[in-house]
């Protein structure tokens, strides 16, 4: 008869099966704390190759800015605990702050009310930071629904009547995300759209103009605000995802020449 | 043809109609429609939150129960209309910070456990053309996604283009799945409106 045995926590704290989770976070933690510290203390740390999705965020500004037309943020449909709206709210500060210098309006259009209380605030706080907070409208960043179609077509109807020019999509979309990008099309507005959702990610590449692919997203609020402070996050992430390169890598290796050797995985799912 | 005398079936068929109305351009059926939508939607949630959430809450855990701890969170929930007095605007961030820290710590309690699982899977043995692929699929795809690592260099940057193609390809097969499922909606949407509406049986 088999008798089932407790797990024991590891350390008094961590769950049987939870240890290698926790390595990685710590492994993540301390790269991403070296590397803050390196640029904290004027050190050089890698640079972020060029991203042309992001290089194009300026250039759509500035032709919304040429034809007198808004610019319009959708930070995707999820809250604010979601790790792809969070990416959003770090591009969200640039754009804003371009539309404040550039004196174009900048719409933000949400689908939830605690990104568009945040959104908010990052608003006025980039239209202050740019000397013109008279310039900034709050009515201009909206919530309109917390219902996915309703939204949607709301935001159709704002993209027919206030026409901008320019459509950034950045953030956790699901089944709007090709009417969206397909209505932004139809109307020629040059259009971004980003998100790590694989299921989406097709409609951007084929109805968008630029699109940024996955990860590409988390590193979009270091790459366009230049600050070696947040580069330091975006390269400890760097330095994660070449660790799992190499065990991936070594790991296909050992499965092929010596298939009964598991250390490495049983080391995987400590 | 046997015309539909369901109210029901009516206004499902009155609003696709309206909808695809925009189809020619903005007008003012589509207008409508879209309002209707957006005003309907916002009074159902709001219902359905009231009852699900701020009853249910109040009502059972609080009042009934005496789960008073509950009452931390309906304080912390009522401080974002604090957003509306601008000299007390900054007590609003508490309950959105708690928000965010609870959103973070959540991806990173949990998220490794997902991906960790998806790095042992990947350990395939590279005995058929198919694993290899697969294992070249992955390594290139992951390198596409280094930041740091200058594409430049003509071997990260050569492994990074059969990621991108990888990417593509992966892309473009979700995309030709997902056009039949859209049509597959537009065919639903047409049998309301030509078997259950106008009721012509094919």
């Amino acid at each position: 008869m088999l008798l089932a045995q407790e797990a024991k926590p590891v350390l008094g704290v961590l769950a049987q099966g939870q240890v290698a989770d926790f390595v990685v976070v710590l492994l993540l933690g301390i790269f991403i704390w070296v590397l803050i510290s390196r640029a904290r203390t004027g050190r050089k740390i890698p640079e972020i190759k060029k991203i042309a999705g992001l290089e194009a965020v300026d250039e759509a500004i500035g032709r919304a800015t040429e034809m007198g037309r808004p610019v319009d943020f959708i930070p995707g449909i999820q809250s604010i605990d979601e790790p792809q709206t969070l990416a959003a709210l770090g591009m969200i500060s640039h754009v804003a702050k371009q539309c404040a210098r550039y004196d174009t309006r900048f719409l933000a259009l949400t689908c939830d009310p605690l990104p568009y209380a945040v959104i908010e605030e990052i608003t006025r706080q980039a239209y202050l930071e740019e000397g013109r907070p008279d310039a900034f409208n709050p009515d201009d960043v909206r919530f309109l629904s917390a219902e996915q179609f309703a939204f949607t077509s709301s935001v159709i109807g704002i993209f027919e009547r206030e026409r901008p020019a320019a459509n950034i999509m950045v953030g956790s979309f699901y089944a709007e995300s090709m009417i969206l990008a397909e209505t932004g099309s139809f109307q020629g507005m040059i259009q971004i759209g980003g998100t790590a959702n694989t299921h989406q990610l097709p409609f951007f590449v084929a109805a968008c103009d630029y699109a940024l692919i996955g990860e590409e997203i988390y590193a979009a609020s270091a790459y366009l605000s230049k600050e070696p402070v947040l580069y330091g996050t975006v390269v400890g992430q760097d330095w994660l995802k070449m660790l799992v390169w190499l065990i991936i890598l070594v790991g296909s290796v050992m499965a092929t020449v010596a298939p009964d050797n598991t250390w490495l995985k049983d080391l995987l799912q400590l | 043809m046997n015309l539909s005398t369901n109210p029901g079936i009516w206004a499902q068929a009155i609003c696709i109609l309206a909808v695809y109305t925009y189809l020619y351009k903005d007008n003012p059926i589509w207008r409508f429609a879209e309002t209707t939508y957006l005003g309907l939607a916002t009074a159902y949630w709001f219902v359905f939150y009231f009852h699900n959430y701020i009853v249910v809450f109040v009502k059972d855990n609080v009042m009934q129960n005496g789960e008073w701890h509950y009452i931390l969170a309906i304080i912390l929930g009522l401080m974002i209309f604090f957003r509306y007095v601008p000299s007390l605007a900054w007590l609003a961030r508490y309950p959105m910070s708690f928000w965010v820290g609870f959103g973070t710590g959540y991806v990173l309690g949990f998220a490794p456990a997902v991906w960790l699982t998806q790095v042992r899977t990947s350990f395939i043995a590279l005995n058929s053309v198919e694993n290899v692929l697969i294992v070249i699929g992955i390594l290139a795809t992951l390198t596409y996604f280094f930041f740091t690592i200058a594409k430049e260099n003509p071997v990260v940057g050569g492994i990074a283009e059969v990621g991108k193609w990888y990417i593509m390809i992966a892309l473009g097969s979700a995309f030709g799945n997902t056009v039949l499922y859209r049509w597959n909606l537009f065919l639903s949407r047409a049998n309301t409106i030509i078997v259950d509406w106008l009721g012509v049986t094919p």
